[in-house]
Formats: structure tokens, sequence, C-alpha cells
């Protein structure tokens, strides 16, 4: 017999906006079919594996790495929730997780991972700035795709690479719903765009002019005005800093980390 | 729906395509930590969607990423106290 998910609601009134709904099941759960699970020292309740580390149970295989890896994929899900169809990076975790990568001693380096299609602008910029404001080295590699957001957020890194085939995409924000006075939403989008190439001229090579270039060019995309960048293109406007694979990569964040210690 | 600044290369009637049908995650609790979590169909079985902490160590815990699904084993049926 066991007592696992103990925590559940226990020690709470049932909820009235919320009736039926998980507060109904009892706080504490036994389960004869669930595996056995020895009794968890209070201390040790936070996680299987921390149990396992503090019960000496088995040894739990510890790959040991100062640095952490994050992928930003598929869409960069903002102020909505999107459906389901939709492969999202949740910027509400990932934000917390960059706090917790700055501030654990443990980690030295942080490798971002790209491969994304773009998504909400402000929650796109919120992961740009964080990552930009680490004091910790950050390398982002682009791969498959960092098309639109994710060109800010490759950019934040403090340095980026780029796949040989892996291409971005650089064209013009545009606004989702419905639209109550034409100037100023044409103002506002402005702005907005102005935000976007302001921290991309201020974290890469490229200039405004040139980066508003490629925004606005017309006959490359089919669907669309601006330009697609593949691969050594995107080193050679200045937008990355070089064309590699996960091997460069980790090798300038380890020099990075040396030079920081 | 209010304006928003969505910007991908993927057509915006793709990505919002079924937005209404969206149900609203309810709270729970889940290994000592507050959850917003989608209710599955199987009775019991959610699908974290949020992680409601303010320890920033919680959120690099595998097991707290969205998306995972969790389970809650049904409660055993109780004898009752009257009977016998």
């Amino acid at each position: 017999m066991m007592t696992y998910y103990k925590d559940f609601s226990a020690n709470e009134p049932p909820r009235p906006d919320m009736p039926g709904k998980p507060t109904e099941t009892p706080p504490m759960v036994t389960d004869p079919r669930a595996p056995e699970i020895p009794k968890q020292s209070p201390k040790a309740e936070d996680t299987p594996i921390e149990s396992i580390e503090h019960m000496g149970q088995i040894k739990t295989p510890q790959a040991e790495s100062n640095i952490h890896v994050m992928t930003i994929v598929g869409q960069i899900e903002g102020h909505m929730v999107l459906p389901p169809q939709n492969k999202t990076t949740k910027y509400e975790h990932i934000l917390p997780q960059l706090v917790a990568i700055e501030q654990n001693p443990k980690i030295e380096g942080l490798l971002l991972v790209l491969n994304t299609v773009g998504g909400d602008v402000e929650a796109g910029l919120a992961i740009s700035e964080m990552v930009a404001s680490m004091s910790k080295p950050t390398v982002s590699m682009v791969l498959g795709g960092g098309h639109s957001i994710g060109g800010p957020i490759a950019v934040s890194a403090d340095y980026s690479f780029i796949a040989e085939t892996a291409t971005m995409t650089i064209h013009p924000i545009r606004l989702t719903g419905l639209v109550i006075g034409v100037p100023q939403t044409y103002e506002y989008l402005d702005k907005m765009q102005e935000r976007v190439v302001r921290f991309v001229v201020s974290h890469s090579r490229i200039t405004a002019e040139k980066f508003r270039e490629l925004m606005f060019r017309t006959g490359d995309l089919a669907r669309d005005i601006g330009t697609v960048l593949v691969g050594r293109e995107a080193v050679n406007v200045g937008f990355i800093d070089e064309v590699g694979g996960i091997g460069q990569a980790l090798q300038k964040l380890d020099q990075m980390i040396k030079e920081r210690r | 729906m209010t304006s928003l600044l969505h910007w991908s290369i993927v057509p915006e009637d793709m990505i919002f395509h079924g937005a209404d049908d969206l149900r609203r995650p309810s709270e729970i609790s889940y290994r000592g930590q507050r959850f917003l979590a989608d209710a599955l169909d199987s009775p019991g079985e959610f699908r974290l969607v949020q992680l409601l902490s303010t320890n920033p160590a919680a959120f690099l815990q595998p097991e707290f990423q969205p998306g995972t699904v969790v389970r809650f084993p049904a409660a055993p049926k109780q004898p009752d106290p009257n009977q016998s």
C-alpha cells in the first residue's frame, strides 16, 4: 500500500466553482494497481528522483552538464491559448525557467535551439529580452527555421548560429482581429514593428536600413512581402553570427563559459 | 476577439482554427504544486497547462512541463461503516 498523490486536494474544502472536479477525490489515495513506492520522508516528497536520492535506494544516472538547452519550437504562444493543432512554446513556462537558469550556480550557460514558425510578438520579445539580459553566456542555434519573431529570439543570445539548410523569414508584422481606426492602427503597427527592428539591430550586426529592406522586399515570397534567408545568407546580411552545427555551438558556449570564469 | 500581434509564417486561419472550442482549464494540485490543467476524457486524467508557482526551480522539473499527462488513481471503494 502506498500514499502517493497525498497532496492532491488535501485539507481543502470543495470549491464552489469546480463542482465534482478534482476535489471530489479523497485526499489519501491508495490503489493496489499502482507500483510499490516506499513511503517518502517529508523532506523527499518533491520529486521521485529526489526521493530516490534521499532514500539512497538506487544510484540515479546523473548526466553532469553545466549548460541547459532550451528548445523554442512551433508557435510562440502569447496572450491567447492556441488550439491544440499548434505545436507551441509557452512563454509563461519559459520565463521562469530562464530565471532559474540565471539563478542556479550549477548552470553556467544556455543553448537556445530554435525551430519556430513565429508567434506572439510580445511573448517573443519577452523571451528575447530575458535571454539578452542574462549574465550567463548564451548561444542560439537555428535549425530548420527561425521565422518572424524567431529572428529576435535568435539574435538575443550572445552568439548565434544557423544551420546550413535552416531558413529565416523576415516579413512585416500584421494585426489579427478587429481593426478600428485605420490611421491609428497603422501608427500602432509601425510602432510595434519599430520595437522589433530596434531589438534586432541592437543585438546583431545588421543595420536598420538593411533589415527594413529585407522586411519589405517584394517578389521573394509568394504569399507575402519579405525575404527568406537560407543559412549563409543570414550570416552575410549580419543577422546571424555564424553558419554551424551543434559542435560549433557547444564549442563556442564552452569557450564563453571558460572566459567568464 | 481583441486585436493581437501575431507574427508568423503560418496563415492565421490555420493557427486559430478551433480556438472557440477551447475548454477552460481547472486548477489542480499535483506533487505539492498547483497547476492549471485540462481534464481529459478518462476520469482522473489531466493534461498540465500551466504551473502556478513562484519557485523558479520548479519550472525546470521535467515532470512539471506543460503537456504532461497526469493520472490520479481511482479511489478504492470504502467499506460502509453502517453495514455488518
